[in-house]
């Protein structure tokens, strides 16, 4: 794998408190998640990697370059930072025209870029009024807008599907995709994790300043054999489920949630599966809804967190 | 609806130089800058000092006595005058402290620097805009004063252009101080609204302190920790005022040692913007 972003026990400290920690990492092409829960780093390696904070030990380089210090890579790299970070002042395309202008583009290539990107990200005609009127859904989109103007290789986008409605959610899941096909590479990072599944399998799990798993998060699920998971079962009649679920030697709690819900953990989440549906035939069972909390990124990431 | 990627390709285009980007921030912080606040507070600097100097010149050439005419010294009325530098003081404020502390505080300076411009000149652009503001407020109106008493016939040419020199190096020396303390605050502040209270205590509390130990002690060389007396010193040097107590040479050195040093440590204090929590 080509590393687009190589991270070898980068630190980075604000006074007494770590903002990394020995963070390493080698993130490949497409589209990578970027996990973890506040304060675990997300953001200033985000800030280390456009070149804005100085690692205070490591090594950290960005489309072969170091983060540190090379101004002209900020070319090849689009950043959507976390934040209000708009003029409201400014209508959004104007905001856009601006900041490609500081990118070095002349005023009627930026102007022309600026109105391809609003377009892209589904501004309309939103982005010509002042960013002063909009939501939060409308900055989100224009912060977007503003990192792809430019044709950046690598996109830096730190949490940007915040604010946005479910719609535009999944529009913009979709662009992230398509931009990925058409040869940009993304670092995305989200609290929102079923949208980072949608998008892709890689991920970097973060936390404390550490990277606490990266890979396939289909293997890392696999890391999930040892762990009991929770699968919610709805039945109108969660006592006689638990009578007979108790037996089973991989379930290891029963716990009644309200009226008709029952919350099962088990070692064996395959064979529950597996045993479940013959269950419920023979015993003539009614169960209207089965799911499992534990079955997201959420989970994987807080198994292995610790 | 489906949204697509943007049409343009990947190659790289061709791109302006680095002194063009430097200029789009700072036309655009001058444009930012042009509240209603800061025009009012600009036309009144305008009224008070074209009055000031205007009417004394007015009222010399009605002194049938003034055998050798009005002097260089008449100029220096608008310095005398504590509400000139007040409401400089007043815009200094206006204009300067939301500079970059709306950047820090809204976090798009992130988005300025993840382009390839430098922290440098980030402050750069955001310092020369300021300056410019302070400039028309120092400046421009003592000198179009100096021009319309001129064009009044109430001086003669050399008076005139004698003067203009004066307002003109007292009004550097001025822009130095005020645009690095500004930038300082603005980008050591959480908030524009703490920067313009601090940027106003700190000039205007120098001023009383500075006037306090003084009283006090005696000792005039207290009264170098004041910005007003600085610029006061070098004004009165500049148009032959007779009785300053401060030696101007070392007020003017005050005054730009002020701007470097304070200029140098919004600098440093830029490189470690994010010291703050996520």
């Amino acid at each position: 794998m080509t590393a687009i972003i190589s991270a070898v026990n980068v630190t980075k400290r604000y006074g007494e408190v770590l903002g990394l920690n020995g963070f390493s990492a080698e993130i490949g092409p497409g589209i990578t998640a970027l996990v973890g829960p506040n304060g675990a780093g997300k953001s200033t390696l985000f800030r280390l990697l456009i070149g804005q904070l100085r690692p205070d030990g490591g090594s950290l380089t960005v489309l072969d370059r170091p983060a540190w210090g090379s101004v002209g890579a900020h070319r090849e790299i689009g950043y959507c930072p976390e934040g209000p970070a708009v003029y409201d002042w400014m209508t959004g395309w104007e905001f856009v025209v601006y900041l490609l202008r500081l990118d070095g583009f002349a005023r009627a290539e930026a102007e022309r870029r600026a109105l391809d990107a609003v377009q892209t990200v589904g501004l309309g005609t939103a982005a010509h009024r002042r960013m002063h009127g909009y939501s939060k859904g409308m900055r989100q989109r224009v912060k977007i807008a503003q990192a792809l103007a430019h044709g950046p290789r690598l996109l830096l986008l730190d949490e940007p599907l915040n604010g946005l409605d479910p719609v535009g959610r999944v529009e913009l899941q979709g662009l992230f995709t398509r931009l990925a096909g058409s040869g940009h590479h993304l670092l995305v990072s989200s609290h929102v994790l079923y949208e980072l599944e949608r998008m892709t399998e890689q991920v970097v799990m973060i936390t404390n300043g550490r990277v606490v798993a990266e890979g396939n998060l289909h293997r890392l699920r696999a890391a999930l054999d040892a762990h009991p998971q929770s699968i919610t079962l709805r039945t109108p009649d969660p006592r006689r489920l638990a009578h007979l679920l108790a037996p089973w030697p991989h379930v290891t709690s029963l716990e009644f949630s309200g009226e008709d819900v029952l919350v099962v953990r088990t070692r064996s989440p395959d064979a529950f599966y597996q045993a479940l549906p013959e269950l419920v035939t023979r015993e003539h069972l009614a169960v209207r809804g089965m799911s499992s909390p534990d079955d997201d990124l959420e989970t994987v990431f807080r198994f292995l967190a610790g | 609806m489906s949204l697509h990627p943007p049409r343009y390709s990947l190659a790289p285009p061709t791109l302006r130089p680095h002194a063009s980007r430097v200029q789009v921030v700072f036309w655009a912080t001058v444009r930012e800058r042009l509240g209603a606040m800061n025009i009012v507070l600009l036309a009144f600097i305008f009224t008070v000092v074209l009055l000031q100097i205007i009417i004394p010149f007015y009222f010399a050439t009605l002194v049938p006595g003034l055998a050798n005419g009005p002097e260089l010294s008449f100029f220096y009325l608008p310095f005398a005058s504590q509400v000139w530098f007040f409401f400089v003081v007043l815009l200094t404020a206006s204009v300067g402290a939301g500079v970059i502390a709306n950047d820090l505080a809204t976090r798009s300076i992130t988005m300025y620097l993840a382009r390839p411009i430098t922290h440098l000149d980030y402050l750069v652009a955001k310092a020369a805009a300021v300056a410019v503001w302070i400039t028309i407020a120092v400046v421009a109106p003592t000198l179009l004063g100096t021009t319309i008493v001129l064009a009044l016939g109430y001086v003669p040419l050399p008076l005139a252009l004698q003067a203009a020199g004066a307002f003109l190096g007292v009004g550097i020396l001025t822009i130095v101080a005020f645009t690095g303390l500004a930038v300082l605050v603005s980008s050591a502040a959480p908030k524009s609204a703490y920067a313009a209270a601090a940027i106003f205590g700190l000039l205007a509390g120098a001023e009383i302190v500075a006037f306090v130990a003084w009283t006090i002690s005696g000792e005039p060389a207290v009264l170098y920790l004041s910005v007003e007396q600085d610029v006061l010193a070098t004004a009165q040097a500049a148009f032959h005022v007779p009785g300053g107590v401060l030696d101007p040479t070392g007020a003017a050195a005050i005054l730009i040692a002020l701007g470097a040093v304070t200029f140098y440590l919004a600098w440093r204090r830029l490189a470690t913007i994010d010291a703050v929590a996520e």
